[in-house]
């Protein structure tokens, strides 16, 4: 299945692109498998990213899904960006 | 009843009788209203009558201080204003950062109340107990930046000085007030400076602020620092431009005049791009370790040499409200708006506003000068604001705001971005159902942080989801609460969490400042800041009918994006009210009742 992730600021500057297609192979994954490929290749953390940023499944949070269960579909988009806190 | 925090008294300066005076203030009314904001209102509800002109000798500018301003925290640099909006015709709450409010609190002073007018063009110089009304006939027509040059001789430094430019002299109904590069921008008040003769006020304060138990205070404000510093580190690295793609991605960034919610330009007025192209250093208000502000300079192009520190809402009004992808344009834009004395948001709105009618055709070249104002011309936008603050060609109606424009234009209605006459911001509530009741419920109109920001919320919270109806009312009531309060301190909002200021405020800090424990009250201090407010517009007239939406947000789908086919109808917009004046305790038509009131300790308002 084919899953795009996009990165913005400093996770756009770990990976060094702001979006990137990953084609995996087993047909259940979940955010936590996505998440054991952006570590092994940028050594993006899901528990480091959670506490002080934002991942996305398409237009939800993953606090409002079923958090780092939550499974993805072929097609889904998955972002990481950092905290927002207004201002 | 406070033994620090306070100095006690205000200056009232009678322009048309030059009369200065100290008056005492009231310590029951900090205690019910701290400071800020919320005393800044108090004052205005007694002094500020329903018929009062914004542009009347009898309009006043209220300037209030909070307890924390100008004391050794983190960011103490906020002074609050309230005046008849020439903008809005209603109340206006606005607060400023930079130097001015911590120099007034070190000058001995908790406020300035100004009023009248003068029979030619002054200036107010305050250095310590020694205030002068002074010729300002030189000053007349120069621009913020040449009058805070000037006067900055006398004081010490630009941000020490509150001026208006030109575009308030000629009455531009956007006009803001100037603290150095800082703005008091939303809600004209630049104009009612003006329009008293004032052109400007100084201020240098070498006294102390006393603090009730300082080594505890001093404590206490040095280990928020470093909280402050880690976790505003995105802030400190990009400003809030950190914002402004990730908006876009929300879907709801607002773009040309709110056709849709993401915009095709983004990247090349995003935070990365401003960073690696335009940026030259970061600049900070009053004891601020986060230093937000990005100063950025154009290097070459038509705009070469042009200098500002844009914000989010600034790029987003100014960049895709507009459809303008070149941040040179915005940077000129930025600065124009800070030499002339307007407000960026406003502005930014209006003139998408305009693009729209000329893309319709509704305008043409003739209405406009010769200007083509499609939308993505960043240097037809750059003059318009110029021809705005000269009140040229359609600049002369652009110029009178919303409620002007649609008095003039009534069948163009369906195309102006406001509520009760105040301009939206950077952010589309199709994307976000409760910024739909941040704006429609903000007591200054359609505000984003007084009428609370809850994106973030929104976003994160499992409890309250972005396009959920149920909730929202609760949600957007607390966050207008904590706002409240948080306006009423004298800190900037960015650094609250660093002294546990939040929906749940937690530490002592305002015990060690003043002796009094404000802390468990601060959330109904809040609310009482907000019901006050909400007795001060009723007064003035607005009620339900003038908490509703534009009717673009309220029929047109979202075409596109994460919130495509989203629409505030009425029936949605209507449940989430409900909700909201329930959680309130106002009425159908948004009066407070008494028995909140009561709750409130208000009745004396009754």
């Amino acid at each position: 299945m084919k899953i795009t992730v996009k990165y913005f600021l400093d996770f756009k500057k770990i990976s060094g692109h702001s979006k990137e297609e990953f084609f995996l192979e087993n047909d259940k994954v979940n955010v936590k498998d996505i998440f054991k490929v952006l570590n092994e290749k940028y050594q993006i953390e899901f528990e480091k990213v959670v506490p002080k940023g934002i991942v996305m499944v398409n237009n939800r949070s993953i606090n409002q899904l079923e958090k780092e269960n939550t499974i993805l579909k072929d097609g889904d988009t998955v972002i990481i960006m950092p905290m927002i806190s207004g201002g | 009843m406070f033994s620090g925090g306070y100095q006690g008294k205000y200056l009232r300066i009678n322009l048309t009788n030059k009369t200065i005076e100290e008056e005492k203030i009231n310590p029951e009314w900090q205690k019910k209203f701290l400071g800020g904001r919320g005393l800044a209102a108090r004052f205005y509800y007694d002094e500020i009558g329903r018929d009062i002109k914004p542009l009347s000798s009898d309009n006043k500018l209220i300037f209030f201080t909070g307890p924390l301003t100008g004391t050794p925290g983190p960011a103490t640099t906020k002074i609050g204003l309230a005046t008849k909006s020439p903008e809005t015709r209603q109340y206006l709450c606005s607060n400023g950062g930079g130097f001015f409010g911590p120099h007034l609190k070190k000058s001995g002073y908790d406020g300035l109340i100004i009023e009248g007018k003068a029979d030619k063009p002054v200036y107010i110089v305050i250095e310590d107990d020694q205030v002068k009304i002074k010729n300002g006939k030189s000053l007349w027509g120069k621009t913020t930046f040449e009058v805070n040059k000037i006067l900055r001789e006398e004081v010490g430094r630009e941000d020490q000085v509150l001026s208006c430019g030109p575009a308030a002299e000629k009455r531009v109904r956007l006009s803001s007030i100037q603290i150095g590069e800082r703005s008091i921008g939303r809600g004209g008040a630049g104009a009612v400076i003006a329009s008293k003769n004032l052109k400007a006020i100084a201020v240098k304060g070498t006294g102390e602020i006393p603090i009730s138990e300082p080594g505890k205070f001093r404590e206490v404000a040095k280990d928020a620092v470093p909280f402050v510093r880690e976790s505003k580190a995105t802030h400190t690295k990009y400003g809030t431009a950190q914002y402004t793609a990730i908006m876009s991605e929300l879907g709801c960034y607002p773009t040309r005049n709110f056709q849709t919610g993401v915009f095709d330009g983004v990247e090349t007025i995003a935070a990365e791009y401003m960073k690696k192209n335009f940026f030259i250093k970061n600049q900070a208000c009053f004891r601020c370790p986060v230093a937000c502000s990005q100063l950025c300079e154009v290097k070459e192009g038509v705009f070469k040499g042009a200098k500002s520190d844009p914000e989010y809402e600034t790029i987003g009004t100014l960049g895709a409200i507009c459809g303008v992808s070149d941040f040179a344009a915005i940077i000129k834009a930025n600065e124009i708006c800070d030499e002339l004395g307007i407000d960026t948001m406003s502005v930014g709105v209006i003139i998408g506003f305009a693009m729209e009618l000329f893309e319709r055709r509704y305008i043409t070249t003739k209405d406009t000068g010769g200007l083509e104002l499609k939308f993505g011309n960043g240097v037809a936008m750059v003059k318009m604001i110029e021809k705005i603050a000269r009140r040229e060609d359609i600049g002369n109606l652009l110029a009178e705001g919303m409620l002007g424009i649609a008095e003039r234009m009534p069948e163009m209605k369906k195309y102006l971005m406001h509520v009760k006459g105040m301009p939206l911001a950077a952010y589309d509530p199709r994307g976000f159902y409760g910024n739909a009741l941040t704006y429609g419920t903000s007591s200054r109109g359609a505000c984003h942080n007084v009428g609370g920001w809850s994106i973030r919320d929104e976003l994160l919270s499992g409890e309250y989801d972005r396009f959920a109806v149920e909730g929202k009312g609760k949600l957007i009531k607390s966050i207008q609460d904590t706002r409240g309060y948080i306006d009423s301190l004298g800190i900037c909002t960015v650094v609250r969490s660093g002294y546990g200021f939040t929906d749940k405020p937690k530490g002592r800090v305002l015990e060690y400042l003043t002796g009094y424990n404000f802390t468990p009250e601060l959330m109904t201090i809040g609310e009482r800041v907000y019901n006050l407010e909400r007795l001060i517009i009723n007064r003035e007239g607005r009620f339900r009918k003038d908490d509703m939406l534009p009717e673009r947000l309220r029929t047109e789908k979202m075409p596109e994006g994460q919130a495509k086919g989203h629409v505030i109808s009425d029936e949605i917009y209507n449940t989430m009210l409900d909700e909201y004046y329930k959680a309130r305790g106002w009425d159908k038509e948004g009066r407070p009742t008494k028995v909140r009131l009561q709750k409130l300790s208000l009745d004396d308002l009754i």
